[in-house]
This record gives C-alpha cells, structure tokens and sequence, in this order.
C-alpha cells in the first residue's frame, strides 16, 4: 500500500484545483460557509452545478453516455476532496446522487430522455417523499394512495420531513398501489410535479431555526401513470437501490474537513480578537481526539471506496461509514461549540463579513439530525451486526 | 440526619409546580418567549404575588428566608417548564446581592421594588473570553474624585433589556472585585439586545468611561469578591437544578414518545437498545439530583464550600445533561429535531446550560484542582468531618 499519486492522477487533481481556482466564487463560497443546514440554499448550489455541468464533472457516477466522467474511485475522492476542502457548495444531491440512478436503473428510454437532461441543467429541482408521519425507520409501512383512474394515479395522504419541498419542482415519491400480500410488495416509485394542483406544502421549524423540512399534503392529486418509474408494485426496488447511493455513494471526507476547518478557523478568528483558545489544555486535547478520529475516517472511507469498481456499491460496509460520518459531523459540530465557549449562549447572531462563529450553534443544532435521517444510527447499527459481523 | 424536604420546601416545589402548570405550559411559555424583554409582565406579577421574587431574602427583607435548597426546588420546576423569564440573573443574584452586600440605604431604596417586581436590577459579570466565573475581570473601575470611571464589556447579560439597573463587576485599582449598580441609562453605557439559545433575552453591554459616585458602590469595603464568588456559586447550583428539572422533563417525554410511536408493528420502547439507552437516561437524571442535592446541603452545612460543590454540580450534571438531552432527541427521531414538540427547546436549554458558567469540562478540572490542593478526596462527603462535628 501507499498513498503517492500516480502522475496521472496528480495531473487529475491539477485540474480539478485549477478549475476550483477559475470557478468557485468568493460568493459560491461564501454560501456554503454560511450553510448551518444540510443543503445550502439554491442560489448557492445552483450556480455551483451549472459551473460542474458546464465542465462535464457534475455526474461522476452516472454512465458515460449520460454524461458520467468514467473516472476511478480514486479520482472520484480526488475530486470530491479537493472541492469540499475547497469550500465549494454541495450539489442538491436529490436529483443527480439519488433519482438520477434510479431512472438511469430503472427508468424507460423515454423517462431517461426526459428527466436526465432536466436534471443536469438544474431546470427540475427534486425532493424526496419517502417519509411518513407513520413510516419513519420502518418506511414499508408507507400508507399514501395511488389509486388508478384511467391513464392517471389519484393521490391522497401527506409526507413528512421533506427536506426543501419548498423549493423543488419535482418529488419522487413512494406511494402504496396495493395493500395485498407483503408490505414491499404494493409500494410503487412515482414522479410527482410539484405544481400539481391538490398539493400543499407546510413548513416544519427545527431546531437550529432553519426551514430545511416540510409536510406535504396530497389532496385527490392526479399524476400520469406514465411517471411510475418501473413496474407497478415494484417500487420497493428502487428505493432499496437509492437508499443505496443516499447512504453509501457520498464521500464524507472532504465534507467533514471542511467543516473541521471552520472549526479550526473559529480558534483562529477567536485568538485574533484576545481570547486565548489554545491555553485551554482540555479543548487542545479533545481538538486532537477529533482530529485523530477524522483522520482515520478518512483512510476507512479511501480504503472501502477506493477499491470500488465503476459502478460498483460497497454494500453493507457503507452503513460504517454512514455511521461514522454521521457521528464524526456531530463530533465536530459539538467541537464548535466547546471552542465558543460562552459565546454559544448567543442565538443566531447576523453573519458578518467572513466570520465563521454565527454557524457554528445552529449547526451543532441541526447535525443532531444527521444519525437520524437516511437511516438511524440504530438502524445502521442493525445492519452492520447482521451483514458485517453476521449475527 | 433528615433526608426528605421540610414542610416549607414541600410547599414551595408543590406550588411552583401548581403555578407552572396551569400559567406556564408549552404553549403559554410562547408570551414569555415572544414578549419584548422576555419577560410575561403578568408572569412576572404572578412571580411577585407568590413571593417567589423575595425567596433568597430574609423575611425582614420581605423575603421568604429561603436558602440553598429552596431555590434549588424552585429552579428545578423552572427548568422542567423552561422559564425564560430572568429568574436567576435579576433575583438568585441581583437581588440577593443587594440584600446581602448592600448598605442599608442600597437595601432600602431597591428591595422593596425588586421583591414587588416594580424594578429590576440583574449581574452584569460574564466577559468574553472568560470562562471562569471566579477569576479576574477585565471591566475596570478607577477612583476619579469622590467617584469611579468604569470602562469594559460585558457579554451576554440575561435579563439586562429592560432592567433598572445592573451591577456591574469591575477590578479596582487595589486588585479587587467591586460591585457597581448603575443604571442602563447612564450615559457612557451601551446596550446591545440579543436573544439567547434558551429563547431568553440577553444584552451585550460596553461601558466607555462611565462616571458613577462613591454611592453607586455596593457595599463597603471595595472588594466584593468574597461575597460575589460565594453568591454566584450558589447560582450555579441553581443553574444545576434548573437543568435537573430540563433533563427529567425531557426523560419523561421521551419514555412516553417511545412508548406512542409505533414502528414495525410494535412501540419503539419495545426494543431493547431504546429501554437501554432510556434506563441508562434514567440514571443519568438520578445521579444529577443526588449532585444537587449534596450540592445544596454542602453549601447550607458550610458556606465556604460553596465553590467547591458548584464545580461538583456542575461537572456532574453537565455531563448527564450532555447524554440525556442528545439521547432525549435522538429518540425521537425526526420529531426530536423539530419544534412540534417541547424536546427540541429542552436540548437547547441543556446547551445553553453546559456552555454557561465557563462549562461543564472546565468545572471538572476546578473541581479536580480543589480537591487535590486541599486533600478533601481523602473523606466522606456526605458524613460530616471531625472539624465539623
Ligand atoms: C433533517 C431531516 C431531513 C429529512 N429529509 C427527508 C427527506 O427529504 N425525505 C424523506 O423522505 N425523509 C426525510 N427525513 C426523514 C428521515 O428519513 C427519518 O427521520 C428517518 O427515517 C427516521 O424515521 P423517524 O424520524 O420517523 O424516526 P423513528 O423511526 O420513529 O425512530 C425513532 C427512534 O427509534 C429508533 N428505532 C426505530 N426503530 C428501531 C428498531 N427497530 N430498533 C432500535 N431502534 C429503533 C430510531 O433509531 C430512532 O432513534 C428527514 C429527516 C430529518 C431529521
């Protein structure tokens, strides 16, 4: 083993900072660092996007002919590095890293024509309706009716937890088509525009004040059967498929140094304005533990996704991952606010200029949620004792 | 020894309880929240009628002649309903620190206000920068003719919009600790309001040059360390009943959420690893009373202690706070990070509450270094020492 670049892929990641240096903005930066939440708003990762559409690289893991870059895993973490350390924004990942894979998969040429482009140019912005407020971790027992009426599916029932409804265009949804035989079996995958009259979409508050979810209300609401994605009842299928890209397709590294970078940064803004960070040998010690832990994240996450083929899942060793990550963003989060000190008592003070403080409760708050969403950490922690150890 | 509540503290916690249920639910709790200063007016009235704004004074002060643990019952249900009204800051230390270090004129002219709740008068202490509520401050005050010029800055005020007065912490020229009562409107005094994590309202304040008389001094001689070291230790425990209240609330809601919600045909309480991580919340909030509780008794036993059983609580309810609120929302799934239920304000209730104070990690290390500089480890805790015998 060893970590050298080969000299291809050092001219890889030659490329990649020059573009980062040609197109990543002091704005597109600036909104990200400014993100308490899990997506920066789509002003910010929408100019983002289209400067990776433009490049070619917005769709590393999709098949060359759709527009896929063909590169190695190794590239891949190169890149996703590189950009996070960056600070550039995250892509909106619902269309191009969750149902992008699954019309790819699953979908008919015609519904690859359709919606792959729309998804790369950014003109649909998608939200996932997967979660119920009686299907949370146990998402089979979805309850929302499609019922079929002519070319059309009627809809009623609501979703939950709609990560930024409010701004999408687009939802895939998971819908109840039968309520015979096993739960998985009546469950279809459908593509719902938003502007569909019988929708209401009601925003949820959370707790670091941000409005990142909804609950969205379906009313008598008529979509085509032709945007079912796959057979009717097969559903299940897809969604297995993209709860496999949502828990295991991400490259967390970059993402989480980044954010120990903010952290490391707020030390720095603080000790420039007369506090003394450092002289604190309990939070020097706990910045080293977390420091340690990211750093072997980092070689678990290059070792598992590194081997991967194109194309390839790493399977269940991803919910270590997941689980790590999640854990390790908390870790961190919470490492901001030790290093606040008192100064966490403030809520939500008005950004200013480049300081990185104002961020760092509420995204303390909000990563509470991240071993809650794609699968609890409870859940993770199920399927890493019954797939990886083999209990 | 007497180990259950006396007849005065079982009164106190049953009508604190009473008031707070009827007057101060989830839903009520938003007039306090929303209102300008934080403060209900007619909370606070309410605050007043029952004498709750007098319970650290003396009955001669209009006070109900509550000590350690009195307070400490009352906070505990303030922080189950999580008051936001400036409870702690205008009268476990403002008032009290006028009652108990003030001169008699001081006592005379702001007492009866304070305990009527017609004016406020909260602690302007903390500083940016300095975690430590006991070390020195930056704030200064000069002696200039027969008054002092106070200049420095002071962060996050609970309770300042809208006070009277505040006494401000300053080192004088001699190297002590004085007290100043100076009125929000002196000129030379800026307010800057902000909200706080826990909804309550708070204000940075700069003080440039700040002409006040001798008058303005609490209490002779100028040094008020000893006095305010020993008071705001006492509020520190009381801060750890607060959060005492906050964890067994958030407890309680999450037994009973994990007992509703239903997954996989079955309640989630159901699963082991919930009961576990509930039971081992359970304990958590056990533990965190016994540290109030040993606190409290430390302090009413031998006032000197009181540091010392500050840091205690606080190193060991920070601690427990940390685990009950993280698993308290985790629990809860998705809802625990919203605002549809109470969880969410709890979690940042037992944030705010580990970070203030100069925080949980910092009062295990006091903690440690007192222990090990006066060999106190070696002996009961509870049992009284030969000394004290
Ligand atoms: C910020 C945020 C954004 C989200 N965005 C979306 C979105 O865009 N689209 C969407 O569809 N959904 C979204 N979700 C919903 C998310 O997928 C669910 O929250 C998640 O599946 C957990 O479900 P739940 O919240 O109902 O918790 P529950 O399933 O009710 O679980 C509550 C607690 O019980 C535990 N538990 C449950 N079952 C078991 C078991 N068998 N054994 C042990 N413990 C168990 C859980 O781990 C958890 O701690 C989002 C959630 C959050 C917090």
């Amino acid at each position: 083993m060893n970590l050298e670049l080969s000299p291809a892929e050092q001219a890889f990641r030659e490329d990649v900072r020059a573009f980062l240096r040609d197109n990543l903005t002091y704005e597109l930066r600036r909104g990200q660092r400014e993100t308490s939440s899990m997506y920066p708003e789509p002003e910010t990762s929408g100019p983002w996007q289209q400067a990776l559409q433009r490049q070619g690289w917005l769709v590393p893991l999709w098949p060359q002919e759709w527009g896929g870059t063909g590169w190695t895993a190794v590239q891949r973490f190169i890149f996703e590095s590189e950009c996070a350390l960056a600070g550039a924004p995250l892509v909106h990942p619902m269309g191009v890293r969750l149902v992008g894979p699954v019309i790819l998969r699953f979908g008919s040429e015609e519904q690859k024509r359709r919606y792959l482009p729309r998804i790369m140019s950014g003109e649909d912005y998608w939200c996932q309706g997967f979660s119920e407020p009686g299907a949370g971790s146990d998402l089979a027992s979805l309850k929302m009716r499609a019922v079929a009426d002519g070319e059309d599916y009627i809809l009623n029932g609501s979703k939950i937890w709609t990560t930024h409804a409010h701004h999408a265009n687009m939802m895939f949804a998971l819908v109840r088509t039968s309520t015979e035989g096993k739960r998985q079996e009546g469950i279809s995958f459908l593509l719902i525009d938003m502007n569909t009259p019988g929708i209401e979409v009601r925003p949820i508050a959370t707790i670091g004040g941000d409005h990142d979810v909804n609950e969205v209300f379906f009313t008598d609401v008529r979509v085509p059967q032709a945007n079912r994605i796959g057979a009717e009842n097969a559903g299940w299928d897809c969604a297995k498929y993209l709860l496999e890209f949502e828990r295991g397709a991400g490259i967390f590294s970059g993402r989480l140094r980044s954010q120990l970078k903010r952290v490391g940064d707020a030390v720095g803004e603080l000790e420039a304005s007369g506090v003394d960070v450092r002289g604190d040998a309990r939070l020097v010690a706990r910045f080293g533990e977390v420091c340690a832990d990211l750093d072997c994240f980092e070689m678990m996450e290059l070792r598992i996704m590194g081997a991967l083929q194109p194309g390839q899942s790493p399977g269940p060793v991803s919910s270590i991952l997941k689980l790590r990550a999640s854990r390790m963003k908390q870790a961190i989060a919470e490492l901001g606010v030790e290093v606040l000190g008192g100064e966490a008592l403030r809520w939500r003070r008005e950004s200013a200029g480049d300081s990185v403080l104002p961020v760092l409760v509420p995204d303390y708050l909000n990563s509470r949620a991240y071993t809650i969403f794609g699968g609890a950490a409870e859940v993770q922690l199920g399927i890493i004792a019954k797939s990886v150890v083999g209990v | 020894m007497l180990l259950s509540l006396t007849e005065l503290q079982e009164m106190i916690e049953s009508s604190v309880l009473e008031f707070l249920a009827n007057e101060y639910d989830f839903i009520k709790r938003a007039r306090s929240r929303d209102a300008d200063d934080g403060i209900a007016p007619q909370v606070w009235r309410a605050f007043a009628e029952m004498g709750w704004l007098g319970l650290p004074l003396p009955e001669a002060d209009g006070g109900i002649g509550g000590r350690a643990m009195e307070s400490g019952l009352l906070m505990r249900a303030f922080g189950r309903h999580l008051v936001v009204e400036p409870y702690l800051n205008a009268v476990l230390l403002g008032t009290r620190l006028i009652a108990e270090a003030g001169r008699a004129e001081q006592r005379a002219e702001w007492l009866p206000d304070l305990v009527d709740g017609r004016r406020r008068v909260v602690l302007a202490h903390d500083e940016r920068g300095v975690a430590d509520p006991w070390s020195a401050r930056s704030t200064r005050a000069q002696e200039q003719g027969n008054g002092f010029r106070i200049s420095g800055a002071k962060a996050i005020v609970a309770g300042a919009p809208g006070a009277d007065a505040v006494l401000v912490s300053a080192r004088t020229e001699t190297g002590g600790l004085a007290l100043f009562l100076v009125p929000l409107d002196a000129p030379g005094v800026t307010v800057e309001a902000c909200r706080m994590l826990d909804g309550a309202r708070a204000a940075d304040l700069r003080f440039d040059d700040v002409q006040v008389e001798r008058a303005a001094l609490l209490g002779e001689p100028v040094d008020a360390s000893e006095v305010l070291g020993r008071i705001l230790a006492e509020a520190i425990v009381s801060e750890c009943w607060e959060a005492c209240g906050a964890m067994q609330a958030a407890l309680e809601q999450t037994a009973e959420y994990t007992q509703q919600r239903v997954q996989f045909g079955k309640s989630i309480s159901s699963f082991q690893v919930v009961q576990h991580r509930l039971a081992e919340m359970a304990v958590c909030c056990e533990e965190a009373l016994a540290a109030c509780q040993l606190a409290v008794l430390s302090i009413e036993r031998d006032p000197t202690s009181a540091i010392s059983a500050a840091a205690m609580a606080k190193s060991k309810v920070g601690r427990g706070a940390r685990f009950v609120a993280q698993e308290a929302v985790q629990l809860h799934g998705a809802m625990g990070v919203s605002e549809e239920l109470p969880v969410a304000s709890h979690f940042r209730k037992l944030l705010a509450f580990a970070q203030g104070s100069g925080g949980t990690a910092h009062a295990g290390q006091r903690y440690g270094e007192l222990m090990l500089l006066s060999d106190a480890w070696r002996y009961s805790r509870t049992l009284p020492s030969l000394a004290h015998a």
